[in-house]
């Protein structure tokens, strides 16, 4: 891939990745280092990327694979090793995103990483079920079930609040 | 709303909630909830649709520097290589046209300088120039001396990886 090729293949999807690492990683100045981290890599890679034939699949299934490193790295600095699924025990952060989002976004930011990776894949990016399942590295089932348990939880908390 | 419509849409948001609707009726449920007719009992649901749409408008903050030349990494080695091709084509120059000719003459720029004086303070000049660019190319190999002075300290690990085996090596010994 030259450069050219690069400029417009790739870097055209920086705003579909930094959404995702922003969901991942539920801050967006490491969100926005992660969405570097991934060009840079990508570019050193560059003669690869033309024998991969889902471009935009390989690149959110790299850019998911960089954000849970630096979330696992993040929680074995502070020694917390059975964490990754929730952020609800962050109050600091709860705070932030009341005052800056809808309730909405507040109880899918609430969600564990792989549902609201998957409900936003879904209904953000508007992405087909064999996608997503090439993306997370799951079965197509996987999928659903995790789709399906992330909105019924939404709808749960919607129509009690 | 008709009853009919609004049966249609609570069917949807049920097969929306297990997780079971396509793209498409996705896509006809977040315009039904973009619209000005959105049922009352609907209403909880309106902004969960909209924040997908808001959230799929979010874009990188920044504009990213695009990539324009190939590398600059081999920029240093290259101006080292024609630098040092140009200083010793001209030192073998004044050095050929002096040992072959008693009348000593240089050609610079196509013009024959017969002027020794000239010819050398020309050659200078074009030296010092040569000079300065070979100094600043070289600046980048020095920084490989760098390099190898800070990792002096993880030669130690190997000692104390000796020292460790040693220690261990006679307590072996001994049990």
């Amino acid at each position: 891939m030259n450069t050219k090729q690069f400029n417009n293949k790739i870097l055209k999807l920086a705003d579909k990745t930094y959404r995702l690492a922003k969901s991942i990683l539920q801050d967006e100045y490491t969100a926005q280092d992660a969405v570097q981290d991934l060009n840079l890599k990508l570019w050193e890679k560059r003669n690869e990327l033309d024998k991969i034939e889902n471009i935009t699949g390989f690149i959110l299934r790299s850019m998911r694979n960089l954000c849970l490193d630096k979330l696992r790295q993040k929680h074995a600095a502070n020694e917390l090793t059975n964490d990754l699924e929730y952020n609800e025990s962050d109050p600091h952060l709860q705070l932030e995103n009341k005052d800056m989002a809808t309730q909405a976004t507040v109880l899918i930011n609430q969600l564990p990483e792989l549902q609201r990776t998957i409900i936003r894949m879904r209904d953000v990016e508007e992405l087909e079920i064999s996608e997503i399942a090439e993306i997370t590295s799951l079965t197509e089932n996987a999928v659903r079930v995790n789709l399906s348990r992330a909105r019924q939880k939404i709808r749960e908390q919607l129509l009690t609040s | 709303m008709n009853i009919k419509d609004m049966k249609k849409i609570n069917k949807l948001l049920d097969l929306y909630f297990a997780g079971e609707t396509t793209i498409t009726q996705e896509q006809e449920l977040k315009k039904y909830f973009a619209s000005q007719n959105v049922a009352v009992e609907h209403k909880k649901y309106q902004q969960l649709f909209e924040s997908f749409e808001a959230e799929k408008s979010e874009k990188y903050p920044e504009n990213l520097p695009k990539i324009k030349t190939q590398s600059t990494e081999k920029k240093p080695l290259m101006t080292l290589i024609i630098s040092t091709a140009i200083a010793a084509s001209i030192l073998l120059m004044i050095g050929i046209f002096q040992t072959d000719y008693n009348d000593s003459y240089a050609i610079i720029n196509g013009k024959r300088i017969n002027d020794s004086k000239l010819a050398i303070q020309i050659a200078q000049t074009k030296i010092n120039k040569i000079s300065t660019s070979l100094e600043s190319s070289m600046k980048h190999v020095r920084n490989i001396n760098k390099v190898n002075e800070s990792l002096k300290p993880l030669q130690k690990i190997e000692k104390i990886k000796n020292k460790i085996q040693h220690t261990l090596d006679k307590v072996n010994i001994k049990l």
